[in-house]
């Protein structure tokens, strides 16, 4: 009896070294683990967005500005960092009023949440409100210049090529894509990053034409579009049609030219 | 301040008492289990808050219609758990222990990570950082502090370096940006550790008060129970002489014993007396001794001549018990050294006696010496008896007062315990000490050694002087008449003293009048044109003190003798007396035969008054 007390008396030590090894080990793992999310892409293409405004799309391309889509899934938490990241930019501190892009959110919902908004269906229509009135919706119509679009079962989300919520497109009058990808440099994570800047940038430099040396009148510099890959959203997956598959921009370009299939995007 | 002085400052420990280090332990030991116990509950609810914060703000990810439980969940309930897991097990097993406070500080500072993550890197979160710290400093411990304080100092470094935008919300901030951030902690340490650094100089001193108190609290006990004691003993001191006195007077009351018993009767109250007066001046002695007012005369004596007188004293009593005293120089004698006669006599007194009275046949001797040392010369008496002996383990306690080697001794001795004491005390105060060296039943040796002074031209001569004979007892004087003619005022307010007093002096063939107070003394002597040849002042009365009736003499002119009695034998009470304007002083007891010298003493120096007392009085 008293030699087994010894015996555990004298493991005690050892058994609280390792333990607080094991825990220590545990702990260098969670910390790795919630680090790595933050930064994990999501396991889809972005290589499929389009390059182009979609020849098939029933947006509307603004004729004077730049139009900057804003793809979203409307419960995505970690969306919200990045309609307040871009809050900041369209900020008019930041832009002046001719700076100021107009502003398309596409907020992909299911097709079956549109069709349940009945009142007859009480019971989904707590459900359908979730998807139609959601705090990120509500953050999205205050941006500037904005309209919020639902799209129901996100084929017109499909058309612009995007898969994950939070991609920001940005086409210049004549239609050529500027921008792609995300606006923060981490999930959920708000805050000054290089894709931000570089939107901004892009955003500033539409209205500050710089004169061309051989004529003497003002031309705009060229603005080199970038991609996705170079700047990737990190979100959730939005709302596409089923079996859409990761696509490049022809197929996108395709796709978008069966229109009697999709469903009028509605503006919200 | 040096931040190093400050974090070696968090923990003072220099120089602790032990029953303060003990204090100071448990008391720290107290504060760290509360402050674990604290934080049973704050890393419950932290991982609580986790799991609610990840429900609220992202509870489901989506792909697509899909969803699926969010990461952040997992993180919240999987993570918080880890986290709060092992320093739960420690506070529940190893509560108190530093390993689990440092464990403690260590999930504290990584909650602070966790719910940073959980909340979208919100700014606000990071306060969570310095409410931590300041939690953590709960604990009154540096250690804490600075471990937590690494943990975060690490996590924005290795964040700040690779994923800035993970912990600092952008991309663009500078690679030393957590150092910037590092910095905010450790500005607020500085202040967490000054706070700690005060918190335990407080603490420091409340157990160093507690330690005093206690210590004061376990004195007066033993105080009390020495006053006890101390009453005990000289009750018994005192009873027993007292019933000699008593009980002798009583029985010649009775009558019917012839002059020879009478005498012995006589003798016998006497010595009761002298019994009494010697406890009351041991206890006096004691008294100054613990009051720091033993004060010491020093000047130049014969030692072989106190030597002598202690035997020569002493003889009789050792020749009563049938034992043989005995004394030598081993030395040359100095002709004089410096020291006080009369406590160098009184120590000498009290260890031959001492040595007499445990010695019940054989031989006391004394053995004296001069050493010279390179600091001055030391005169050593070594006492040497064949007596009972002591206990080696109660050679010291014989030298505490009222304690003699057991109970037993006292019962078979007698005495008060306060002769060794005395002697030691003295002795130092001589610049010397008393030790002993004792086996029971063979005998002690107790050796004296006092500070001799310089011995520089002094002469030396040999010892082989022969001891003056021992004196035989001497009867009292008969009565003297060499006051006749003389008119004296007494100033008593004790009837019986007034009455034995104003027996001897009209004995002695003085005319004697009486005041019952120092008022009516001065009073009888103002209203008189003639004035009495000398005044016995009582220096404590009623209605006026012999101080006053004094100095009041003093102030108006009259410069009458007065001899102050008084009961007061501490140190300066003479002095006060004189300053008074007194030009005598004796104290009671004293002898009759010193009453009527001190008269004669005082009455020779000072002027015959003119005018006639008794006339005055009696008119």
């Amino acid at each position: 009896m008293r030699s087994d007390q010894q015996f555990y008396k004298g493991w005690r030590p050892v058994a609280w070294i390792v333990l607080g090894t094991l825990w220590l080990v545990g702990l260098g793992g969670l910390w790795y683990a919630t680090t790595r999310y933050q930064f994990r892409r999501p396991p889809v293409a972005e290589s499929s967005i389009a390059t182009s405004w979609p020849a098939t799309s029933r947006l509307e391309l603004a004729a004077r500005r730049d139009t900057l889509v804003y793809l979203i899934h409307p419960r995505c938490p970690c969306t919200r960092a990045s309609t307040r990241q871009l809050q900041r930019l369209l900020d008019g501190n930041l832009l002046r009023r001719e700076q100021q892009p107009r502003v398309l959110v596409l907020a992909s919902v299911p097709s079956g949440a549109e069709a349940s908004a009945s009142p007859r269906h009480e019971a989904q229509r707590e459900t359908d409100s979730s998807w139609t009135d959601t705090d990120l919706l509500r953050r999205c119509r205050q941006l500037p210049r904005s309209t919020v679009v639902l799209d129901v079962g996100g084929e017109e989300s499909q058309r612009f090529g995007g898969r994950i919520s939070g991609t920001v497109l940005l086409f210049d009058s004549a239609g050529n894509r500027l921008f792609a990808g995300g606006i923060t440099a981490a999930r959920g994570l708000e805050g000054d990053n290089p894709a931000a800047a570089r939107l901004h940038d892009l955003l500033c430099r539409q209205a500050t034409p710089s004169p061309s040396l051989l004529t003497g009148h003002s031309v705009s510099s060229p603005r080199p579009s970038l991609s996705a890959e170079t700047f990737p959203a990190l979100g959730c997956q939005l709302c596409l049609p089923s079996g859409a598959a990761p696509s490049d921009d022809s197929q996108a370009a395709t796709a978008a030219q069966t229109p009697r299939k999709t469903p009028l995007p509605r503006a919200l | 301040m040096n931040p190093l002085s400050i974090l070696r400052s968090c923990w003072p420990e220099g120089s602790l008492r032990e029953a303060t280090r003990q204090k100071l332990v448990m008391r720290q030991l107290s504060l760290h289990t509360r402050a674990d116990r604290m934080f049973r509950v704050i890393l419950l609810l932290q991982w609580v808050a986790g799991v609610v914060v990840a429900l609220w703000v992202s509870p489901r990810t989506w792909i697509g219609a899909q969803s699926m439980v969010h990461a952040h969940v997992i993180f919240a309930i999987v993570g918080g758990g880890l986290l709060a897991s092992l320093p739960l097990a420690m506070i529940a097993w190893r509560p108190g222990r530093l390993s689990t406070r440092l464990c403690i500080a260590v999930a504290q500072a990584l909650f602070s990570c966790l719910l940073i993550h959980l909340s979208g890197g919100r700014i606000e979160t990071h306060f969570h950082v310095f409410g931590s710290l300041a939690i953590l400093a709960a604990y009154r411990d540096w250690r804490v502090i600075a471990l937590a304080s690494l943990v975060v100092a690490g996590d924005h470094f290795l964040r700040g370096v690779w994923w800035s935008e993970s912990v600092f919300g952008i991309t663009t901030a500078s690679r030393w940006r957590w150092v910037e951030h590092t910095a905010w902690v450790a500005f607020e340490d500085v202040f967490l550790f000054i706070i700690i650094r005060q918190s335990n100089v407080e603490m420091r001193q409340s157990a160093n008060l507690l330690t005093d108190l206690e210590n004061a609290k376990r004195e007066a006990e033993l105080a009390n129970k020495s006053k006890d004691d101390f009453l005990v003993k000289v009750s018994h001191e005192i009873r027993t002489p007292l019933n000699g006195v008593l009980g002798f007077t009583e029985v010649m009351q009775r009558g019917g014993h012839t002059a020879e018993q009478q005498k012995k009767f006589l003798q016998t109250i006497h010595r009761s007396g002298q019994h009494l007066l010697r406890l009351i001046n041991d206890i006096l002695d004691i008294s100054k001794m613990e009051s720091g007012h033993l004060d010491c005369q020093l000047g130049r004596c014969r030692p072989d001549k106190v030597i002598d007188e202690i035997v020569s004293v002493l003889r009789v009593r050792a020749a009563e018990k049938g034992i043989e005293l005995e004394s030598c120089w081993r030395t040359a004698v100095p002709e004089t050294i410096e020291t006080d006669e009369m406590r160098f006599s009184q120590v000498l007194m009290n260890l031959v006696g001492n040595a007499i009275k445990f010695t019940e046949h054989g031989t006391v001797r004394l053995t004296a010496g001069i050493h010279r040392t390179d600091e001055g010369s030391i005169l050593v008496v070594e006492i040497t008896d064949t007596g009972i002996g002591i206990h080696p383990e109660k050679l010291e306690r014989i030298f505490s007062p009222f304690q003699q080697a057991d109970n037993s001794i006292t019962r078979r001795f007698g005495g008060t315990g306060l002769g060794l004491p005395i002697s030691r005390q003295l002795a130092r105060a001589l610049g010397g000490d008393v030790s002993v060296e004792s086996q029971v039943g063979r005998g002690s040796c107790f050796r004296l050694f006092i500070r001799a002074g310089s011995l520089d031209g002094i002469a030396l001569h040999n010892p082989a002087a022969p001891l003056p004979e021992a004196p035989q007892p001497t009867s009292p004087p008969a009565n003297r008449t060499d006051l006749e003619g003389m008119s004296i005022l007494l100033c008593e307010d004790g009837e019986i003293n007034r009455e034995l007093i104003g027996w001897v002096l009209t004995a002695a063939g003085a005319s004697v009048s009486y005041a019952e107070n120092g008022q009516q003394g001065v009073d009888l002597i103002e209203d008189c044109v003639e004035k009495p040849d000398l005044v016995l002042m009582d220096m404590q009365m009623p209605v006026m003190d012999g101080y006053a009736a004094t100095q009041t003499l003093r102030a108006r002119g009259i410069d009458l003798p007065v001899i102050a009695l008084t009961a007061h034998a501490m140190s300066g009470d003479e002095q006060k007396c004189l300053a008074a304007g007194c030009s005598g002083y004796l104290t009671k007891p004293f002898r009759l035969e010193a009453l009527l010298d001190m008269i004669d003493n005082t009455f020779e120096t000072t002027e015959q008054a003119e005018a006639s007392w008794e006339d005055c009085v009696g008119a």
